[in-house]
């Protein structure tokens, strides 16, 4: 097998285990969906297909039987209980292990312990099973049929029926076998009453009101051999419709299906009725061909015609079609490829900018339409190549119900994870980053927010602790926020641990925020029992770190005794971005444009800077400042003549300041480069981008230029060691 | 076999009223029913009843309506009960309920 089929099965089986993993986790709350119970199913059948097909045995050995076991959950034959789930979860974990193998390349030594691992564990489930079989038995037999209303048989039997040697009253005979016949009509209007009356033709028709909680493809197989002698309709009770309705609503359509294979598939119509349709559409595509003033008759509006089927049902039969051909309209794509792209069209970005450029130099006017034109272009192209990389980060949030899950046992508390705002997206590049941050506030939560069922109810809470994963899009950012309603942070306990570590003086003036802020510093942990889930004051400081890499913020709020929220601010993509530029002395910088607030100029009377206390006045409002060409040590010789300054005010979360500035340049589409290994660590800048002219301007990492404005002396040593990189 | 009384003129349903002798018992009963104002048909003796013969007995009565002859249907047998039974229908062949309500309703 080739590599990339390798590769191609491993992403499946993983992307298979992890919805297998979600359906069961949903199946907790819902035992009695039949959507979650197919759609573990569907991932185990898929896993031992593909595993068949590549040849990996020791896969399709365990996969097999535990897909037996989910199609007699389908069947009714297990019912969905807690030793199930947690069963079913194991065995996910084993499949796991399994693939992880194949990944390894270690498919050809699968060691004997691993095998025996998951014989133990099939083991395990018939055990169980076997324990509880007549318990089983009982239940799926009282709850298998539910209610049952009137199906409508019309059977309209043709003239030689009695000469093909069929007897209609057998039929009916037999159709009680599947039910309660209420009444049969039988309509004689046809039976001649004199000499052309034939008694050995048949004029007969009936209508039969049917109880029944058999399908209709049951129904029509009383009828199968007389299909050719009589117009048979099928009529649904209502009920019935609403079993079709809920059926299409939950259907997974792997491929693309017409719509006649959708209403067979859950039984709305028989593949009689279907068949007849189909002729009947022929027939009216013959009679179009020949006139073209007649239209095709489309196969739904027949269906409709014969009453095989009711108008709702056929509705939204069509709607779950159009649904599959959009889902399947989507095809994977290497994200190497896609990154390659993006790549392409920063370059295109950075061509552009020189094209406009030279334009404005050679003073081209009549070029400039075009010019613009396709900015514009390359910034559609842009922005809907950045799109391609965009995921919904609720997958993320979702894969965190199993670590609540399975903590909050371990701990013996009782935890609900809730999830909001799963559909807002953000670049795949920064989800995959953000896992690790997230998983360590999440474990955080857990263990040290939320307190046992018996503390919350000694301090009059709910039994159940509640954790929230909420995200939502700010100005360019995505806010991602982790809230629990557990003990709250400790003000007190962290300024005495800060102390004691060195990291505030004794008796420092701090803010309830600058103190929660000390928990992302190295070396504090507040808990007085370090777990082996959340960390031993290693972590924290990480989990900053890592935001932080991604250009991103985390904040901590608090209440004591009633919650912690997190909150983590990340770009949403960090490859192109609409800069602001800037130049301060001969240089150029660019801020992220969602993060400038407003610019002032110099001589406006609004702003009034303050040299020795390093604050700015704006209208009143007080903000740090910081001067570029001071910070970043331009000489000042290189400065043309007097420049008139001005004041560009950026945000970043709740934090404001303002960046003087020499001049201003305007909006810039900005392509990231990254500075490379040896500047990773500088403060002020994250980032540098190529410049139409070929030149290079520095981005301005805002968060620490603010943080630093804010910490009173903008730290000259920072600068310099810039200068001197 | 069919045997008409003379005395009464009833008519005497065979023993096998299905699609193998309907056609016969339709000619008799039609000269039959040429002779007689009151039609009055026995079913005692039927011992195979089908749909050919259930078509037959509604044609007896529908023909009784359209000539405006009396009809009377009498002694019926086992196989002739149950398909009235089952089809729903009273002893003199005329229906016990009316759908069009249900029907209404669906």
């Amino acid at each position: 097998m080739n590599d990339e089929a390798r590769q191609t099965f491993i992403n499946e089986s993983e992307e298979m285990l992890q919805s297998m993993e979600d359906s069961l986790l949903q199946m907790e709350q819902e035992p009695e969906n039949a959507e979650y119970i197919n759609s573990v199913f569907r991932s185990m059948h898929t896993i031992k297909g593909a595993a068949g097909i590549f040849g990996f045995d020791f896969i399709v050995d365990f996969a097999h039987p535990v897909e037996t076991v989910m199609d007699e959950v389908r069947d009714g034959a297990h019912q969905v209980d807690e030793f199930l789930i947690a069963w079913l979860l194991k065995c996910k974990d084993h499949t796991e292990v399994l693939i992880h193998n194949v990944s390894a390349g270690d498919e050809n030594n699968i060691s004997q312990e691993l095998i025996n691992e998951g014989e133990k564990l099939i083991a395990e489930f018939s055990g169980h099973s076997l324990s509880n079989t007549d318990d089983n038995q009982t239940k799926s037999n009282t709850g298998a049929h539910g209610a049952v209303e009137s199906w409508v048989i019309s059977l309209d039997f043709k003239k030689d029926t009695f000469r093909n040697g069929f007897d209609p009253l057998s039929f009916i005979r037999y159709l009680e076998k599947l039910g309660d016949i209420r009444e049969v009509i039988t309509d004689l209007e046809d039976v001649p009453f004199a000499e052309e009356m034939d008694p050995e033709s048949c004029y007969l028709s009936f209508k039969i009101l049917l109880n029944s909680s058999a399908s209709k493809a049951e129904i029509e197989s009383v009828f199968e051999f007389v299909l050719d002698d009589c117009d048979i309709q099928i009529i649904p009770p209502k009920t019935q419709n609403d079993v079709y309705l809920n059926l299409l609503e939950t259907l997974d359509y792997e491929q693309e299906k017409r719509l006649g294979e959708i209403l067979v598939s859950i039984g709305a119509i028989t593949d009689f009725e279907l068949k007849k349709a189909l002729a009947a559409q022929d027939h009216s595509i013959d009679q179009a061909t020949a006139d073209p003033t007649k239209a095709i008759e489309p196969l739904g509006e027949i269906l409709i015609e014969k009453d095989s089927v009711s108008k709702p049902v056929l509705e939204k039969a069509l709607d779950r079609q159009k649904q599959s051909r959009e889902e399947n309209k989507s095809i994977r794509v290497d994200a190497n490829r896609l990154g390659q792209l993006i790549n392409l069209v920063g370059e295109l970005v950075i061509s552009n900018a020189a094209v406009k450029l030279m334009v404005e130099k050679h003073g081209l006017y009549d070029v400039q339409e075009v010019v613009a034109e396709v900015e514009n272009l390359v910034e559609d192209i842009r922005d809907n190549a950045l799109e391609l990389r965009m995921v919904p980060i609720g997958e993320t949030f979702s894969r965190f119900r199993r670590v609540v899950r399975d903590v909050s046992r371990e701990l013996g508390k009782d935890i609900d994870l809730v999830i909001t705002g799963g559909e807002a997206e953000l670049d795949k590049t920064v989800v995959e980053k953000i896992n690790d941050p997230l998983t360590h506030l999440v474990r955080n939560s857990l263990d040290h927010g939320i307190e046992t069922p018996e503390e919350r109810e000694l301090k009059g809470k709910p039994r159940q602790g509640t954790l929230t994963l909420n995200a939502l899009h700010d100005s360019g950012h995505i806010v991602i926020q982790i809230a629990d309603d557990g003990a709250g942070l400790d003000a007190e306990k962290i300024r005495t641990k800060a102390e004691a570590n060195g990291l505030i003086q004794p008796g420092q003036q701090l803010s309830k925020r600058e103190l929660f802020r000390l928990i992302f510093e190295p070396g504090l942990s507040t808990k007085q029992q370090a777990s082996n889930l959340s960390g031993r004051g290693v972590g924290m400081d990480v989990v900053k770190r890592n935001i932080e890499a991604l250009r991103g913020n985390v904040e901590v709020d608090s209440e004591p005794g009633k919650g912690t929220l997190v909150t983590i601010q990340l770009p949403l993509t960090l490859a192109i971005i609409d800069g602001f530029m800037v130049g301060a002395s001969r240089e150029r910088y660019v801020i992220p444009l969602s993060m400038v607030e407003e610019c002032v100029e110099m001589d406006s009377k609004e702003w009034e800077l303050s040299e020795t206390s390093h604050y700015v006045n704006l209208r009143g409002e007080v903000m740090p400042y910081l001067r570029l060409t001071e910070f970043f040590s331009i000489p000042t010789e290189k400065r043309l003549g007097v420049k008139r300054e001005s004041l560009v005010v950026v945000r970043f979360g709740r934090n404001k300041a303002g960046f003087v500035v020499d001049e201003l340049y305007g909006e810039l589409q900005t392509v990231i480069k990254p500075l490379g290994k040896l500047f990773e660590n500088l403060t002020g800048v994250t980032g540098a981008t190529v410049l139409g002219s070929g030149e290079v301007a520095l981005i301005l990492d805002v968060q620490g230029l603010i943080a630093l404005a804010s910490s009173g002396s903008a730290s000259k040593k920072i600068a310099t060691d810039l200068a001197e990189a | 076999m069919n045997t008409e009384s003379s005395a009464e003129m009833v008519f005497n349903m065979a023993e096998d009223l299905t699609i193998y002798s309907v056609a016969e018992l339709k000619d008799s009963f039609m000269e039959y029913a040429e002779k007689t104002q009151e039609l009055k048909v026995t079913l005692e003796q039927v011992t195979e009843f089908d749909s050919a013969g259930f078509q037959l007995m509604m044609f007896i009565i529908n023909f009784a309506n359209a000539t405006e002859k009396t009809c009377v249907i009498k002694r019926l047998s086992k196989p002739v009960i149950d398909v009235l039974m089952l089809l729903g229908m009273n002893e003199d062949f005329s229906f016990k309920k009316n759908l069009a309500s249900q029907e209404a309703s669906l």
